[in-house]
């Protein structure tokens, strides 16, 4: 072991911070560790599902180096664990071949940054249950001064991952006794008993996220359920999923209040409250605009979660007088707890109508912001004439200015009568699309509508079109191998609709509804591509 | 008794110390205006001879003449307005000087008390200690079906449940609380995440044991307790609980009596890898407003972005509170789940019994009475409380029979239950038939 000195201790910081971006392709972070004190060091133990493993790394003075990575400074060293789950294709492959193959993709990815392999610095071993591990040194060219060490890699496999070390040393002259050091620490590889799943009964009590209560809601009534969820409360998870969308407490209640008027005497929205102890879900059927007050299912035996003293949050709903299992809840007392609200498909499209939610991504709310955007003034968007639809409902039609394609699109943006936006309709001759010099302008005013007029969670359903829209062209030849993975195994009904090989197609999107439409435009074959809420 | 001797000896002290006008206390009640009639008159008789050589002949022969005339008189009470009277009167009296009533009122006091302490009619003995036994033995719970409010408390860690203790101390008899986590709070921590349903703490207030010594030749049946409360202070004192596992945000809750005052936290949110950090903490400082009851600090925007996908982490810091001067810091760990699930928390309202017989196989079948009703797309929760009479280890499929004879398994379970061999094993299984 070589004693931690002031001065390496004191340059480590800056070297390891150098090193950030090699360890990063080296792997991912291993899951569910854990540690636990040794006689002379640590034992980590990583219980993931099916990479089970625990690995001892000796040291005296050991201390995290970073908040992300299971990076540790040991001794004046800096020692990071990372693990790699192996390809379907690599399953079954010899050791030795698996481990070359990561060592290859490890100088690959790390060349851009300037590491190289140090020639002759690979050096194969044995671990004590016969497998075989790799180690290779790998340095900076040309030589960075600020990590002269260079750094050594030291790789495994375990069930069906690479489990690897990078260590590095601020002074070259450790970098022996680094590669000893990982080659030790490699040796205490063991695979470790997988975890076995909670018990059926556990799950059954684990409640369900947000997520798993959108999905219950689509087996129930086979259509994909959208949520308003509260922004201040909501979790990472559910701010990452595309079905939810996240909008201040007023927004919430407002949109609640849109839902129930919509769905009438049938009405039954699902509506998760989170007391900031425990969430519960309740079915809120009517909203009394005299008392300000909703009157909700609950699904409890007896009693209701917002029933006083049964939630942490202080609220206190009241037994509805007449019928067994609803309650009566306080609009301000419910405002406090709501989390969420469920809304089947269209009825999230009647209450974006009605409620600024963001439905038209950067185009914004009103026709004025739209034209502030790049999809307006890239194009030149010039209005060109305004009618009215069946609802009476103001429709503002756009053409391009340049005069090679001002007869071939257009653009209608649907508003209420205060001016924003309900729908917007791009149309596209056939022959626009279908021309061969032309095609890639109209695919990329096709992407540019889709990109510019919707959210940027609506990409979860986007994505696939718009790669499409850019990627699949006859003809056309992949400079980057990412481009043709970017490509769905088979065209999508929504990009055949575009190519005019279906009539149409509809998706639901976060808060709009996407439809393709081949039909006639000014007696003309032609195709819209339609956003909308509630025209 | 014993209390109107301690209050009229304070008026004696008050009368010899400050040479105020001594009071005798508020006059004990006596409805029957007859009885408090003769009451009167023996006192102010009493009080005309005290100093006399036959006070106590007096004293006597005006108890036997009252309560040979009032049968049915509640003998202590009257007694004490006797006694109250008598100090009346000697205080009033204008020809007796302050150092002659304090003299007259001892002499009669000691005339009038030294058979209770002496005499052959024998005395009441009354001591009070702390139960340290289990509580009362309650009626057996109805064994079908028990309000869950009944049911016993979830069990708390020893940590939180407070209990009490007694001690003397310069003659003065204390009753006090203890409660581990509140002393740990004192110290400023480190306090850990708590884990609870409603309450944080559990514990029974004191039941005092009430021992009753009667070697009268009367009996004496006790109607009324009274507490004469001398003085009574509030402890406010605020208490952070940090729960443990809350969903997607700290929350701490207040289980003391004095607001959170100008709270600031240092936190810092990492992974829980035991005992030893393998992921160095980013620290954040947070200005919560004052807390009353509770606040759930929603952690979003604090979590490190690589975690942002765990299930849970650690939140570890300080908390520091109260007003300038008299601030306090508390440190704390624990952790917050970052999803957030609904659905979980049906309350169960029904307490159902099961006991079987240790080291028998068999079916053993429990009415659920009142039957449990599950509509469609409604929960219900209810409590199995498996009983046996020996410690063993039991396999066993726990299932239900619905009203059309279908049956739903609940699953297979191994019970390790543990019975101390010294128990009480009275508890009745009414509507419980081995088959």
């Amino acid at each position: 072991m070589i004693p931690c000195t002031r001065a390496s201790f004191l340059g480590a910081p800056l070297f390891f911070a150098a090193s950030v971006a090699l360890a990063q392709v080296t792997g991912e972070v291993p899951g569910d560790v854990t540690a636990s004190k040794t006689d002379g060091g640590i034992t980590v133990t990583s219980k993931a599902p099916g990479d089970e493993f625990s690995l001892t790394l000796p040291g005296s003075d050991i201390r995290p180096l970073s908040p992300e990575r299971l990076k540790l400074g040991i001794d004046g060293r800096s020692i990071e664990i990372v693990t790699l789950h192996l390809g379907s294709d690599l399953i079954g492959k010899p050791d030795a071949t698996v481990l070359a193959l990561y060592q290859h993709s490890v100088e690959q990815y790390s060349r851009r940054d300037g590491w190289q392999l140090v020639p002759a610095s690979d050096a194969t071993m044995a671990l004590p249950d016969g497998k075989s591990a790799l180690l290779w040194r790998m340095q900076k060219q040309p030589p960075d001064p600020a990590q002269p060490g260079g750094l050594t890699l030291a790789a495994a496999l375990n069930r069906g991952n690479v489990v690897a070390l990078v260590g590095s040393t601020a002074d070259a002259a450790d970098q022996p006794a680094l590669d000893a050091y990982l080659r030790a620490a490699l040796l205490t590889l063991r695979p470790e008993q997988p975890v076995p799943p909670p018990a059926q009964g556990d799950v059954l009590n684990a409640g369900a996220n947000l997520r798993q209560g959108l999905e219950l809601l689509r087996l129930m009534f086979g259509e994909e359920a959208r949520a308003l969820v509260n922004r201040q409360l909501m979790t990472e998870a559910d701010n990452d999923l595309p079905l939810a969308t996240p909008v201040k407490p007023d927004v919430l209640m407002l949109g609640l209040r849109r839902a129930l008027e919509d769905a009438g005497d049938k009405a039954m929205v699902t509506t998760v409250v989170f007391d900031g102890r425990s969430a519960h879900v309740l079915n809120v059927r009517a909203y009394d605009a005299k008392a300000d007050a909703f009157t909700y299912w609950d699904p409890w035996g007896k009693g209701s979660f917002l029933g006083a003293g049964s939630n942490a949050a202080g609220v206190a709903a009241t037994p509805h007088p007449t019928e067994r299992r609803l309650w009566i809840v306080k609009a301000d007392q419910l405002k406090r707890v709501v989390y969420a609200v469920e809304l089947e498909g269209t009825a999230i499209e009647h209450v974006a109508a009605e409620i600024p939610l963001g439905a038209f991504g950067a185009l914004g709310d009103t026709i004025q912001d739209a034209q502030q955007t790049d999809l307006f003034t890239w194009f030149h968007l010039q209005q060109i004439a305004v009618s009215k639809n069946a609802a009476g409902h103001p429709v503002v039609t756009f053409r391009p200015t340049a005069p090679q394609f001002r007869l071939l699109a257009s653009l209608d943006v649907t508003t209420d009568a205060t001016g924003r936006i309900l729908a917007a309709d791009l149309r596209l001759l056939r022959n626009f699309i279908d021309d061969k010099a032309n095609t890639v302008f109209a695919r990329d005013l096709a992407n540019s509508f889709l990109r510019s007029a919707t959210p940027a969670r609506d990409m979860a359903w986007l994505e696939p079109l718009a790669n499409q829209l850019r990627y699949a062209v006859q003809g056309r030849v992949f400079i980057g191998n990412s481009q043709a993975k970017a490509l769905p195994e088979h065209p999508t009904d929504d990009y055949l609709t575009f190519l005019g090989k279906q009539p149409e197609t509809k998706t639901q999107l976060s808060l709009t509804m996407l439809t393709l439409t081949n039909t006639t435009i000014d007696e003309k074959p032609g195709l819209v591509i339609s956003l909308g809420t509630v025209r | 008794m014993r209390i109107l001797v301690l209050a009229l000896a304070i008026v004696l002290v008050a009368a010899g110390h400050v040479a105020a006008q001594p009071s005798c206390g508020d006059p004990p009640r006596v409805d029957d205006q007859s009885l408090k009639g003769t009451l009167d008159g023996k006192a102010k008789f009493l009080s005309g001879i005290i100093g006399g050589a036959n006070l106590k002949g007096e004293l006597e022969t005006a108890r036997t003449d009252v309560f040979s005339k009032y049968p049915q008189a509640d003998r202590t009470r009257s007694e004490a307005y006797l006694e109250y009277m008598l100090c009346s009167f000697v205080l009033s009296d204008p020809k007796l000087s302050a150092q002659d009533k304090l003299k007259a009122i001892q002499e009669f006091r000691q005339q009038g008390h030294s058979e209770d302490d002496h005499g052959s009619p024998g005395k009441l003995a009354v001591s009070i200690a702390l139960n340290r036994n289990a509580s009362v033995q309650k009626p057996a719970a109805s064994a079908s079906s028990t309000p869950a409010a009944s049911a016993p408390p979830t069990a708390l860690p020893a940590e939180q449940q407070f209990t009490y203790a007694l001690t003397q101390d310069a003659g003065v008899t204390r009753i006090s609380y203890r409660l581990p986590y509140l002393d740990l709070v004192r110290k400023g921590g480190p306090v850990s995440g708590l884990t609870y349903d409603r309450a944080p703490f559990a514990g029974e207030l004191p039941d005092l044991l009430v021992t009753v010594l009667n070697t009268t030749k009367h009996a004496v049946v006790l109607t009324r307790a009274l507490l004469d409360v001398h003085s009574s202070k509030l402890v406010n004192e605020p208490v952070p609980v940090f729960d443990e596992q809350s969903q997607n945000c700290l929350r701490i809750s207040n289980q003391g009596w004095a607001d959170i005052v100008d709270p600031t936290l240092q936190i810092s949110i990492t992974r829980d890898t035991g005992n030893i950090a393998l992921f160095a903490s980013e620290a954040h400082t947070l200005s919560p407003p004052t807390i009353a009851d509770a606040t759930c600090i929603p952690l979003r925007d604090y979590v490190p972005a690589a975690l942002r996908r765990d299930r849970e982490v650690k939140v570890s810091g300080t908390l520091g509170y109260g007003e300038a001067g008299d601030r306090h810091t508390l440190a704390f760990a624990t952790h917050v789940k970052l999803d957030l699930r609904a659905g979980q928390g049906v309350p169960p309202d029904e307490l159902y019994n099961l006991f079987f017989k240790a080291g028998q196989t068999g079916q053993v079948a429990a009415d659920l009475q009142p039957a449990q009703e599950v509509k469609p797309d409604e929960a219900a929760a209810f409590l199995l409380r498996v009983k046996t009479d020996r410690t063993s280890q039991t396999a066993m499929t726990i299932g239900f029979t619905a009203i059309d004879g279908a049956t739903i398994n609940g699953g297979d379970f191994v019970l390790d239950l543990f019975v101390p061999r010294i128990e009480i094993r009275n508890w009745q299984n009414a509507g419980i038939k081995r088959q």
